[in-house]
């Protein structure tokens, strides 16, 4: 929990400046009003994954991301007495649009105000819901997360790409990638709705907070009771393309459920 | 024979006119005193559905025309709508998988788009609701012109003439929204005409060979009629036709993932049917006789078939008779 205690300091400053004087002026005090912050990142083995550059993961495939973004939608926050704090409809995470100034790390953060208070759940869906899906990219402005700039858009059927990943996978053992792998995730049936993510915390007035939402890469590929995707045999999949291809991509799907980790 | 040599005309024909580049004829009621775009439509025709966000303006649409042969919208600027939707072929053209930019080949054969005002949903899996939105797929498909929307905005912006025509339509520059609707609003205005089977149904008994008659009649006997039907000869239904056991091209399925959808497409309109060779989806069929001979074999076994493709029996008599019939569907291109 991290409190800006600087504003504060400052506001309490002036007033004791304020207070000397013979005259008191009239001003007005603003409360600077709590915030969240969601903060994505991509990690393999707890190192945040630089996009273009060579890494290695678990299994000893040495890979190069190309692609990672990401619809999250519905993102709401539970209080402790069970209301619920609408953030986001919509957001597309897209680590290659990435925000510090072109280091190309893998983070993404969006940065929301709610009331201060105790929280005990975050919730978001991953993909869009229907009426969402349903969306004409034209119709909407650029700076939209489903605008005709996100990338997202499946022209032949009118609807989104929920998930899409494209890297590169060194098969022949000399650790450049000479194959290419994929997963584009999309169609109704693939979107998971109501993510529930657990956790206490307290968000006080002056108070901007974190919540950290980490993707584990290894996770994606191998969840332990869950799906094993085996990468040797570069896997190319857009879900839309046959029944492997949508039974691929709803593993994609589901470990992507299981690799995302929240933590405050 | 006579249809591949015909063909084979048509194409020279094609190439001359592309080399032309003339303009495409767009029936204008002119008793239409304001920018009101008024379409002519011929008397077995009702009026299209217009959206409201998108009614049909004589600059709008003169707009639309000359985005339709602009080159400038595919990446490499090699190819235009024009390119692959030819007036003289009912705005479709002749090979079975047309050139895209950069020497691509799109995956499935150019539809006609003549009459597309009436198309209640668009591509062969029919999963784009409106003009506008189909709009982006061929503009964007890496097979087809290749060009981001939103980077064919920015060059339509870079020519002052484009932008001045944008802010006259619209009071805005090239955006998706308005790019994708005035490409829209020029497609619904291609209309088609009269054919000889429209002069015969108004009484016009010689409009049609006594082939072509019998032809009419087999064409609601053998059942053609069921999904090829209504004035533009198509419910615009997805069905599987029976062309293959295992389908390449999964046609609704890519949408719906439904194993009952897979290898079902848009059924197609048989207006000018003579001009749009080659045909199916694949255009796998150059001559309408081999479309013909398909049918009436039953088409291959897939538990999807249509339960209407079944074996016709025909003569060869009778299919000449059929094609005759369907050759009087083609209106006369001025």
């Amino acid at each position: 929990m991290l409190l800006r205690w600087t504003k504060i300091s400052a506001l309490v400053a002036l007033l004791g400046l304020v207070s000397c004087k013979s005259t008191v002026p009239e001003f007005e005090l603003v409360e600077i009003e709590p915030k969240i912050v969601l903060s994505f990142e991509l990690v393999n083995e707890g190192e945040t994954i630089d996009i273009g550059d060579a890494f290695k993961d678990q299994e000893g495939y040495n890979l190069a991301l190309r692609t990672f973004k990401f619809y999250v939608s519905n993102i709401e926050l539970i209080s402790a007495g069970g209301a619920i704090e609408n953030l986001s409809s919509v957001e597309l995470v897209d680590f290659n649009d990435n925000e510090d100034g072109g280091n190309n790390m893998f983070t993404q953060s969006y940065n929301y105000v709610i009331p201060k208070g105790d929280y005990t759940n975050l919730r978001f869906s991953v993909g869009l819901p229907s009426n969402l899906n349903a969306t004409d990219p034209t119709t909407v402005e650029n700076d939209n997360p489903l605008s005709t700039l996100s990338g997202m858009y499946w022209d032949w059927g009118s609807m989104y790409v929920f998930i899409m990943m494209e890297a590169g996978i060194d098969t022949t053992g000399d650790a450049a990638p000479d194959a290419n792998i994929a997963f584009h995730t999309g169609l109704d049936t693939l979107f998971r709705q109501e993510q529930n993510y657990p956790m206490t915390f307290e968000i006080p007035a002056f108070a901007k907070d974190s919540l950290h939402i980490q993707i584990d890469w290894n996770k994606l590929f191998n969840v332990e009771g869950e799906t094993y995707i085996d990468l040797s045999t570069k896997p190319y999949f857009h879900a839309n393309t046959g029944l492997e291809a949508l039974d691929m991509t709803r593993k994609f799907t589901d470990n992507f459920i299981h690799a995302i980790r929240v933590t405050p | 024979m006579r249809l591949e040599k015909l063909t084979q005309l048509l194409v020279l024909l094609a190439l001359v006119i592309s080399c032309n580049q003339k303009a495409v004829r767009v029936e204008v009621d002119s008793s239409v005193g304001s920018d009101e775009f008024a379409l002519v439509l011929p008397d077995w025709l009702s009026e299209p559905m217009i959206p409201k966000d998108n009614p049909l303006t004589k600059a709008k649409v003169e707009l639309g025309r000359r985005l339709f042969f602009e080159r400038a919208l595919s990446k490499d600027s090699s190819i235009s709508c024009a390119s692959c939707h030819l007036e003289s072929f009912a705005f479709s053209d002749t090979i079975a998988l047309s050139a895209g930019a950069s020497g691509r080949h799109a995956t499935r054969n150019t539809p006609s788009i003549l009459n597309i005002a009436y198309a209640p949903r668009l591509m062969a899996e029919g999963g784009v609701k409106n003009l506008e939105l189909q709009v982006l797929s061929p503009l964007e498909n890496e097979l087809e012109m290749n060009m981001s929307v939103n980077g064919a905005c920015d060059r339509l912006n870079a020519d002052s003439k484009y932008r001045a025509d944008f802010e006259r339509v619209w009071s805005d520059s090239a955006t998706p929204f308005t790019l994708t609707r005035t490409l829209a609003a020029f497609e619904r205005t291609l209309i088609g005409g009269d054919a000889p089977y429209d002069k015969f149904l108004r009484g016009d008994s010689n409009a049609l060979s006594k082939s072509a008659q019998s032809g009419l009649a087999l064409f609601t006997e053998s059942g053609c009629i069921n999904c090829h039907s209504g004035p533009l000869f198509t419910n615009y239904k997805l069905e599987n036709n029976g062309l293959d056991e295992r389908y390449l091209d999964n046609g609704l399925f890519r949408l719906t993932l439904l194993a009952s959808d897979m290898g079902k497409f848009k059924v197609p309109t048989l207006r000018n049917v003579e001009l749009t060779a080659p045909y199916m989806h694949d255009g796998r069929f150059i001559t309408l006789r081999e479309v013909l001979v398909h049918y009436n074999s039953g088409g291959k076994n897939h538990p999807n078939k249509s339960e209407r493709v079944r074996p016709l029996n025909l003569s060869e008599k009778q299919l000449s008779d059929l094609e005759e019939f369907l050759l009087s569907l083609t209106q006369e291109f001025k």
